[in-house]
């Protein structure tokens, strides 16, 4: 795989070029004004589709960290925590997947511990989609009834999309791969309100580079942008919109459809005004043309490239959440195994088998780790490196940059890995390692492993931390709350739903909890599993940690 | 060899439960159900069919001791002598086991959709997979006579007519468009280039690959019309280019030239200016400009040359306007002739029949023949319709129909990207053919079979035909290696030219395109699914998400066993079974092919290590199809099988369901079931292809549109 090492060093210094640039506020555009009074925040999701094997390659330690937050704090729930640094002075990294590329990051960031998803079906519910990520358990169209009490909503990086507050000039999200049509098994709602499956729109870096930056002919840090020569056309063209749709003969669904296309092109004209592109927008020179050629550990290059480029985008401002995820289909190459089975089906269902004469489990920690390691190390450092023009900030202390990953080989719904890093801004603390498990009961800390069946020992709900998120990051619970949501969970009172979940009235909260009735997964068992309070973001420590 | 024997130990695991993506089973769930609650019926009518002969064994120890007529339920006692006797007291309604009575109130409790408060038949005791499955198939192996799905002859046309919203063109459809627009007014070396540098860039988004047929696809999202926006605008400036301005202005104003006797280039007169926008306007939105006082679309594009000092901005700007327009990037129907008795249905007019025609059979804009038919004559008239219907039809721009609609009925979208090149680790042992297996392979592995579905309709075949086919369509040399032939196939193949296969291969179930899998090893769990899912259209419940339980194997005994006995090993837990005795026998029919394709009369026996022993071992493709079609249902070898497959019932209400599917960018309503029947009928009576392929063109319905009530 070659390695553009001058490139990528370009790169690097462009954004950290800022840094020495005084910033005057005079050269930003109208738009960047506007958000020094609300500094702009971001949000990258980030989602691998294959499982870590064992528990203990990914988390800090399998023992309870030493501190706690009160029951009265945490809503009822006690809450472990301890210093992500606290673990690097026994070892010399987090763990077997979060290598000492990230030592320098551990107060920037968190690892969650005991984030349990709600449940709907085999389909929605394994933790290798995009959707489930981003707290929508929806499924296909043809299996509607199966997901019949669920309600069709958005999933987090819609509503942060969607929001005025969060992305004022309605950037685009973008969403691309490493590998695969992604689109197996995610589902979203559509601008027609029908459930379709979403995923990314590329795995081909020069292909996203070249939707961002029109081909690579954006304009780089303090050069005035004119308006595109066709803005103000778009404006007739929503003229001959309109004047059909006051035409004759135009139904209900007619309007639906003309109307979201006006509503494109309106935004689409708003993205062609003239502008300054920002200072630190520089895209032009890091490697765009590496692609992988084979299995998923020949990418590295690849998903530095994408790293970088998120980074270019962010920096340039053309988009405010990117999501990025690895195969979801286990018939892509690019999930492919060396002997060239699907890594999902190849190794994650068969942890303790060997191959290569290594154990399956430490063969996906390992590859996990390279995807951490190429990918989420670079995007950080990146991040890191790269100052916010209009706060003076490092890019990553005002955004949030969100992981997660499949469990286990039983598409384990609980403790789901996840870690984050940033602050939004400073609404969020770090430097922590979380721990939400329920302790109550467990004697045998070892048997907290990737097994399903035996682990037994559940947290909180994972969509909590999505509401730290969507505070975090600058919205209300208005933006996105929802009563109908979870109505089942409301105003329970049967104390078999657990008694921390009595009389919680109406419950609001983002994203969907379960379907009514899955089995182990139905609201009532959910109720009792868990603490009720899912709409209340997760508790955090006051303070960052040291 | 290694690696082989990690994969035997782990396909174990793997083979079945590489459903993440494609259905799996869930043994207590399993009872096959078919696609359409209404969608199956057969050939056979007889009341002393086998299966009639088996639902009389069921019915007698689960249900005759209490429904006799001095049993406890002789208000409903059943007459065994006659299958009729249960279609006249309303008990089942043959060929339709969901819409039958007798199939409801069964205990069925496995079932997703089962209510123990109706469905309680047995009141003593349980009705097993088995026998449900029994009595399901006699229903269905009934006919009406009038095709398998519900219908109504007296409802009226408002009812059979489904609402539907404008349809945003396919990716497909949009390249094909803006290639044949350009094509028209440019002539084809200028059009390719424009075309390639107005595309230069654009790649649309991936459609699911769950999504069998991307054109239905009608989400108009901030990316494609980004993509929308770039094309316009590029093309819209190559055009006005200097090299290409007079060639552009000068053909579109010459298509019609109304009252612009003479065209000076440099400065349009003003009715020179007109008719380029009408001309320009009839060809982007397939049908003339409106120019009523209240809509004149004709002056509100002609403004332009007023608003712009240069001439060739003017003319960039219109042609960019119509690239964006709703009529451009949509079917977008209206401003047409209400029904007079009812104002929510629409008579298409000409124009928009031949857009529809157009758009459905050769994804592209009409072209010029057919827009002089649109405007000569009136094509909601039968006649009219008819001449219009089969010069589509007959164009080769309708193999775009038949391609796209074969890709997306067999899923071939999954034909694997890569297959371990390992793949051969069976082949040494046998001494057999290799072949590479690369982009170009696999593209004329798909394309076989596309063709195969192609010449069955433009041979006046039978969709039997595409089961049973033997004639090569390999060009490529690593396919002809597989297929063991030496000729490749001629370009245009007929009866008298073809190159037929080998008498070990017949039909698309034996092509390599849908034996191949990603590892190189035989799967028959994957080929069943496959077949399961896209031939026969049977549903079966989720997988199970959860740990398949291993059944040990030691290494010597894999020496001794098949794959196909090792899958029957792996799958033989209760559990597992339950839904496997169905699955398998739909892949193990098929065991004597590998995973590429090949045929092999003999497998080459391996050790646990992957190691070739030199043995052979006897392959047995043998099946029973009873847990499926009933009891005596068997095929003897992947040709017996496709053969049999070939006259099921199941096939072609599949092959319906999933053409119906892609006809309409939709499942069909209920309320479209006379349009299915008509379609259904063709095929059960051995009707040509083709026939079928019109026959949803040809109801009333293609030339009407409902609105949706405002």
């Amino acid at each position: 795989m070659k390695y553009n090492s001058k490139s990528r060093r370009m790169f690097l210094q462009g954004t950290g070029s800022t840094l020495a640039i005084p910033f005057l506020q005079s050269l930003l555009p109208r738009e960047t004004w506007a958000q020094s009074v609300s500094p702009a925040k971001r949000f990258v999701g980030v989602m691998t589709s294959f499982d870590i094997g064992h528990i203990s390659h990914f988390f800090p330690s399998l023992n309870k960290p030493t501190s706690q937050l009160s029951p009265s704090i945490a809503y009822h729930q006690p809450v472990q925590y301890s210093n992500l640094s606290s673990y690097l002075s026994s070892k010399p990294q987090l763990s077997r997947m979060i290598g000492p590329e990230f030592n320098p990051y551990v107060r920037s960031m968190n690892i969650f511990r005991g984030l349990d998803l709600g449940m709907a079906s085999h389909r929605s519910t394994i933790g290798h989609n995009m959707s489930t990520h981003l707290g929508v358990l929806n499924g296909p169209a043809n299996e509607a009834s199966i997901y019949s009490d669920l309600p069709k909503i958005l999933s987090m990086d819609q509503v942060l999309n969607n929001s005025l507050k969060f992305n004022p000039q309605k950037r685009p999200t973008y969403f691309w791969s490493y590998g695969g049509s992604g689109k197996a098994l995610s589902y979203q709602m559509d601008s027609s309100g029908q459930i379709v499956p979403v995923g990314p729109s590329t795995k081909n870096v020069l292909t996203a580079y070249n939707s961002v930056f029109d081909n690579g002919a954006y304009p780089e840090s303090g050069t005035t942008v004119p308006p595109h020569p066709r803005r103000d056309i778009l404006t007739r063209v929503m003229d001959d919109y309109t004047r059909v749709k006051n035409g004759r003969q135009i139904s209900s669904l007619d309007k639906i459809v003309l109307d979201n296309a006006l509503d494109k092109i309106s935004d689409l004209q708003r993205s062609l005004d003239s502008s300054i592109v920002r200072a630190g927008c520089f895209h032009k020179t890091f490697d765009k043309t590496t692609q992988p050629t084979s299995h998923y550990t020949d990418g590295r290059q690849t998903l530095k490239n994408f790293a970088d480029l998120i980074t270019a985008t962010l920096m340039c401002d053309l988009s405010r959440t990117v999501l990025f995820s690895t195969e979801t289909s286990s018939s892509s190459k690019y999930n492919m195994t060396t002997d060239g089975s699907g890594f999902h089906q190849g190794h994650s269902h068969n942890t303790y088998n060997v191959v290569n004469g290594k154990v399956n489990h430490e063969h996906m920690a390992d590859t996990q780790a390279e995807f951490i390691r190429y990918f989420i190390a670079p995007l950080i450092q990146n991040l890191s490196a790269a100052t916010d023009p209009t706060t003076g900030k490092s890019l990553l202390e005002t955004m949030v940059v969100h992981y997660s990953t499949e469990h286990s080989m039983t598409h384990s719904f609980q403790s789901r890995p996840t870690m984050m890093f940033g602050n939004a801004g400073g609404a969020i603390k770090t430097g922590y390692y979380m721990d939400y498990l329920n302790y109550a009961g467990i004697t045998d800390l070892k048997s907290t492993n990737d097994i399903a069946s035996s682990h037994l020992y559940t947290g909180t709900f994972y969509n909590r931390l999505l509401v730290n998120y969507l505070q975090g990051l600058g919205l209300s619970p208005s933006d996105y709350e929802n009563p109908t949501y979870n109505t089942p969970l409301s105003n329970l009172t049967d104390p078999n739903y657990g008694v921390h979940n009595l009389n919680l009235g109406t419950i609001g909260g983002f994203g969907h909890t379960s379907k009514t009735s899955f089995g182990a997964g139905d609201y009532k068992n959910f109720a009792k599993r868990f603490y009720g309070h899912y709409k209340h973001p997760l508790t955090l420590p006051p303070v960052n940690g040291t | 060899m290694k690696k082989l024997y990690f994969f035997l130990k782990r396909f174990r695991y793997w083979h079945l439960t590489t459903g993440v993506v494609v259905s799996l089973f869930v043994g207590q769930n399993c009872a096959p159900t078919h696609m359409s609650s209404t969608s199956s019926s057969s050939l056979a009518s007889s009341q002393d069919t086998p299966a009639f002969l088996a639902a009389k064994t069921v019915l007698t120890a689960k249900c005759v001791s209490c429904h006799n007529p001095s049993g406890v339920a002789a208000f409903s006692s059943f007459d065994l002598t006659s299958a009729q006797s249960f279609v006249e007291k309303g008990l089942i309604s043959p060929g339709k086991p969901d819409a039958s009575k007798l199939i409801f109130r069964l205990k069925a409790t496995w079932l997703a959709s089962h209510d123990p408060a109706v469905q309680n038949m047995p009141s003593l005791g349980s009705i097993s997979i088995s026998e449900y499955n029994v009595l399901r198939n006699w229903v269905l192996s009934m006919t009406s006579g009038a095709g398998p799905y519900t219908c109504n002859q007296n409802d009226p046309i408002e009812k059979k007519l489904v609402a539907t919203a404008p349809k945003l063109l396919s990716p497909l459809q949009y390249r094909n468009t803006l290639s044949d627009f350009l094509n028209a007014v440019m002539g084809s070396t200028s059009a390719s280039t424009i075309y390639n540098k107005a595309m230069t860039g654009v790649v649309f988004p991936d459609v699911s690959i769950e999504e069998k047929y991307p054109r239905k696809e009608n989400n108009l999202n901030a990316a494609h019309l980004k993509i929308f926006f770039n094309i316009a605008d590029a093309a819209a400036k190559e055009l006005v280019l200097n090299a290409n301005y007079s060639t552009f202005v000068t053909n579109v104003i010459n298509y019609d030239k109304g009252f612009c006797t003479m065209i000076n280039i440099a400065s349009l007169s003003t009715v020179c200016q007109t008719q380029f926008v009408r001309n320009l306007g009839f060809r982007l939105l397939r049908r003339p400009l409106r120019e009523i006082l209240a809509d004149n679309e004709t002056a509100a594009l002609t403004q332009e040359f007023a608003v712009f000092a240069l001439q060739t901005e003017a003319v960039s700007t219109i042609t960019f306007r119509l690239l964006l327009s709703t009529h451009f990037l949509y079917l977008f129907e209206n401003n047409e002739t209400p029904l007079t008795d009812n104002p929510n249905i629409l008579r298409l007019s000409s124009y928009a029949i031949a857009s529809r025609l157009s758009y459905q059979f050769w994804n592209s804009t009409p072209d010029n023949a057919l827009f002089a038919k649109a405007k000569a004559k009136d094509l909601y008239q039968e006649a009219d319709f008819l001449d219009a219907l089969d010069y589509v039809l007959q164009s080769p721009k309708a193999k775009s129909f038949i391609d796209e609609f074969t890709a997306g009925w067999l899923s071939l979208n999954r034909v694997p990207a890569l297959v371990n090149s390992e793949s051969a680790m069976q082949l040494p042992a046998l001494n057999l053919r290799t072949a590479r297996y690369d982009a170009a392979l696999r593209s004329q592995m798909i394309q076989e079979i596309q063709e195969i579905v192609s010449y069955t309709w433009r041979n006046n075949g039978f969709v039997e035909d595409i089961l049973t086919n033997n004639i090569s369509f390999a060009r490529n040399a690593e396919l002809m290696k597989i297929y063991n032939v030496a000729t490749p196939a001629p370009i245009t193949v007929n009866s008298s030219n073809a190159v037929r296969l080998p008498a070990t291969h017949a039909g698309i179930l034996t092509r390599a395109g849908l034996l191949v899998e990603a590892n190189g090893m035989q799967n028959p769990v994957h080929r069943a699914i496959r077949i399961i899912r896209d031939v026969a259209c049977i549903v079966l419940p989720e997988a199970p998400a959860d740990t398949i339980p291993e059944i040990p194997l030691t290494p010597g005994a894999i020496e001794t066993m098949t794959m196909r006995k090792q899958f029957e090993h792996n799958t033989s837990t209760t559990t597992c079974f339950e839904c496997h005795k169905t699955i398998n026998p739909f892949g193990f029919a098929l065991s004597n092919f590998n995973g590429l394709g090949y045929h092999q009369s003999q497998e080459p026996a391996l050790t646990a290590l992957g190691v070739p022993t030199g043995g052979q071992l006897t392959i047995d493709s043998r099946v029973s199809f009873d847990t499926t079609f009933g009891p005596a249902v068997r095929a003897t070898d992947a040709i017996d099988y496709s053969l049999l497959l070939s006259k099921r019932t199941e096939y072609k209400n599949c092959f319906i369901t999933n053409y119906t599917d892609y006809f309409l960018n939709r499942p069909a309503n209920a309320a479209e079931g006379c349009r299915l029947n008509k379609a259904y009928l063709k095929l059960e009576n051995r009707q040509p292809l083709g026939e079928v392929f019109r026959s949803l063109a040809l109801d009333p319905e293609f030339r009407l549109r409902k609105l949706e009530n405002n």
